[in-house]
Order: C-alpha cells, then structure tokens, then sequence
C-alpha cells in the first residue's frame, strides 16, 4: 500500500524592498556658497522678499533598476512605476540650477529677456518624472508657445501627451462602449468626449461613470461624434483644449497619467 | 506695350522653368513614378494612396486596427506607431514588420527613417510614457 505524504504550500506574494543611497560630495556646502547661505551669491544679488521664498530643490537622473523576480518597480509600489524608469534625486542640485545659474543668468539679461521669472513658488527642475513626448506635436519645443514659453509647464505638458497618447494625434480610446474604461478618449491629450454632455452635444444618449459605459445616440449621434473626434484628432485644437483645460498648465488632475508622472 | 510683351514673355520663360510638381513628402525633385516615395534618401512604396483619414494638418493616418496604428506626418518625414493593445512586445514586432513591409524597404533602409513607438497608458501602463526605436535598429 502506498503511503501517503500530504504536502501542504503556501504562496504568498512578498515584496523586498532595497533603499539606494548616492553620495554628494560637498553637496551642503555648495548649496550654501551659491543659494542657501546668508552670504551666498544668490541672497546677495537678490531682494529679500524673493529669496525668503526660494525652496530646496533636488535634481534628478535617470536609473534602471532590474531583478530576477517577477516585477521590479520604482519608487512607490502604489503607483506602479516600472525598475526601467526610475529616477535617483540628488539634494539641492536643483536649487543651484533654479537660483543660482538661471535665476542670476535671468536677471543678468534684458526685461523680457531668458527664461520665465524666477519664482519661489515654482516646483523646480523636476517637471515630472516620465519622458517628454516626441515630435511633432507634443514635444517641449512645439508646446513651449502654447504655455507663455514657460518651459516646465510645457515639459509636464509633452510628458502627460507622452502618456496618454504617445504623440499620436489620432489615437481613440473607446472604451466606455465596452464598459472597460469610462472613455471616449480623443488625440493627443485624449479629450474624453464622454466625460460632460457639453463635449459632444447630441452624440451619447447614455452614460454611466460608475458602470464605465456609454451609448451613442443612434445615427444622429453617430455623426455628432464623429465630427467631434474629427475636431480633435486636429493637434491643435487639442493641445488648445488642453491648455484651457489645465488652467494654461497649472493643474494636470484631470489626466490620470499625471499622478503616474508625480505632476499636479 | 513693349513692357506688356516682355512680361508675357517673361511669365511664359517662368513657367518653362519651373521645377516638376513634388509631392508634399517627396525631397527631392527627381521625378519617380507615382507609386514611389522618396523619404530619407530611400525610395519606398506610396503608403499615402492607402492612408485612412488624413487630419487638419495633413497628417495620415496609415494603418488602424485592434492592435496599433502607424501615423506618418508629411512635414516633418516622421511616423509614429502607437501600440494600442496588450502584449506591447509582442504587437510592437508585428507593427515594425507590418511597417517595413508597407513602405518596400529592408530594415537596414528602415532605419534610416524617422520612426519612433509609443503606446498610451490605457493599453499598456508600463510601456507607456517612453519613445521606443525600431528593435532592428537598436
């Protein structure tokens, strides 16, 4: 008779966390000489009012981090960054870069003149933690006159496109007509036509956020939304939606790619 | 009257002179048969007589199915292939094949073109936020 050996398992999935550390040689002390010292070159060339308000910055670089196990992420787990875009921040660089090499370079040149005013309320060197989009449409340089030339608005902007439509002007995500996604989701910043009845008058008789699901409203609507879809798969109608629609690049919520990318 | 003549004659000479139409995406003035292209040096097929949709700004919508989109814009010679299911690896290596295989090229040639791949965050969320080479070319 055969014996018999009852084997129990238990799998459970275990997440191993591993900190990386970068060593900044002088990195203080730089910091203070050039921004953050009551004697530093920044606090001497600038009025009081402005300098009070600077902020310590950091910079970023880009990192790969890769495993044998079956998922290497980044970052926080919650967001789901993969180990191939993760970022590693080095203290107070930014505030060198920000204050003390663009900000005296600004001030140096003509009203008007350099990049956008230094402020101390800007969020710094860091636009975003995803890639910028490709040309033609959605890349820093064509987006730049959209946003008043401010060039971080425009780079958390070229990262958002990047994001949810890769630069692709005629992308359509219609997911609301299978209840996968509440979208119908336009162009380059994927205008979600579905989201409000005034988007595309006439074109859904139905839809349902919690359920994700949307109804086109027979031959009528069909038309009314394909002639919506038409208007923004223009890249620059879309881009123009989407500067309204981000208060000219100071509030990215709306897109879900921007908690992904850590933009606001 | 003689100002008259000599500007006929002049506007006639012109038009003599001019150089044969281009087509938009073509860069050279080399005459090539209504079937070709020339985009970077290389004679490809004429994928824009098969174009989908063509938006505003005249760019062209190339392929569109389940699984990707190939996108060409004529003003800057660029295409775009947007991987718009999952698996992204997988469908990636169909579009670059389906692509080469469009424009009549090798993929040696295929590498000289201006093709970057993306894919939005809804279909793939890893592989989304990044600009991708053509595999071959890497």
């Amino acid at each position: 008779m055969d014996r018999c050996t009852p084997e129990q398992t238990c799998e459970k999935e275990a997440n191993v966390a591993l900190s990386v550390y970068s060593k900044n040689p002088k990195i203080n002390e730089i910091y203070e000489r050039t921004v953050s010292g009551d004697q530093s070159v920044y606090k001497r060339m600038f009025p009081k009012d402005l300098t009070s308000l600077a902020q310590d910055i950091p910079a970023v670089t880009k990192a790969n981090y890769t495993s044998d196990a079956d998922k290497t992420l980044a970052g926080d787990p919650g967001v789901q960054r993969p180990g191939s875009s993760a970022q590693i921040f080095i203290p107070h660089l930014g505030g060198v870069y920000e204050y003390f090499l663009k900000g005296i370079q600004t001030a140096l040149r003509p009203k008007g003149f350099g990049e956008s005013a230094l402020s101390g309320i800007s969020t710094g060197v860091v636009p975003g933690l995803c890639v910028n989009a490709p040309p033609p449409y959605c890349n820093v340089e064509n987006l730049l006159p959209y946003f008043g030339n401010d060039r971080m608005k425009a780079e958390k902007a070229s990262q958002i496109c990047n994001g949810e439509s890769g630069g692709n002007p005629f992308l359509i995500n219609d997911g609301c007509l299978t209840g996968k996604f509440f979208d119908y989701s336009v162009g380059l910043f994927q205008y979600n036509l579905a989201s409000a009845p005034h988007r595309c008058p006439g074109a859904f008789s139905a839809v349902d956020e919690a359920k994700k699901t949307c109804t086109i409203a027979g031959e009528e609507g069909r038309k009314k939304l394909e002639a919506c879809v038409k208007k923004y798969q223009d890249p620059i109608e879309n881009i123009n939606k989407a500067v309204a629609l981000s208060g000219n690049g100071t509030h990215w919520e709306d897109w879900s790619v921007a908690a992904v990318c850590g933009i606001k | 009257m003689g100002i008259v003549l000599a500007g006929v004659v002049f506007f006639v000479k012109s038009q003599k002179n001019k150089p044969i139409t281009k087509a938009p995406d073509q860069s050279t003035t080399t005459q090539l048969p209504e079937a070709k292209l020339e985009i970077s040096g290389v004679v490809v097929n004429n994928f824009l007589k098969s174009e989908i949709e063509k938006n505003e700004q005249g760019d062209s919508l190339l392929v569109d199915n389940s699984d990707y989109q190939i996108v060409y814009f004529p003003k800057t010679k660029e295409f775009i292939v947007s991987i718009t299911d999952s698996p992204f690896n997988e469908i990636k290596q169909r579009a670059e094949k389906d692509l080469v295989s469009r424009l009549g090229v090798e993929k040696e040639e295929a590498c000289k073109f201006n093709v970057v791949i993306t894919t939005p965050r809804f279909a793939n969320p890893e592989e989304a936020g990044k600009v991708y080479k053509l595999s071959f070319c890497e």
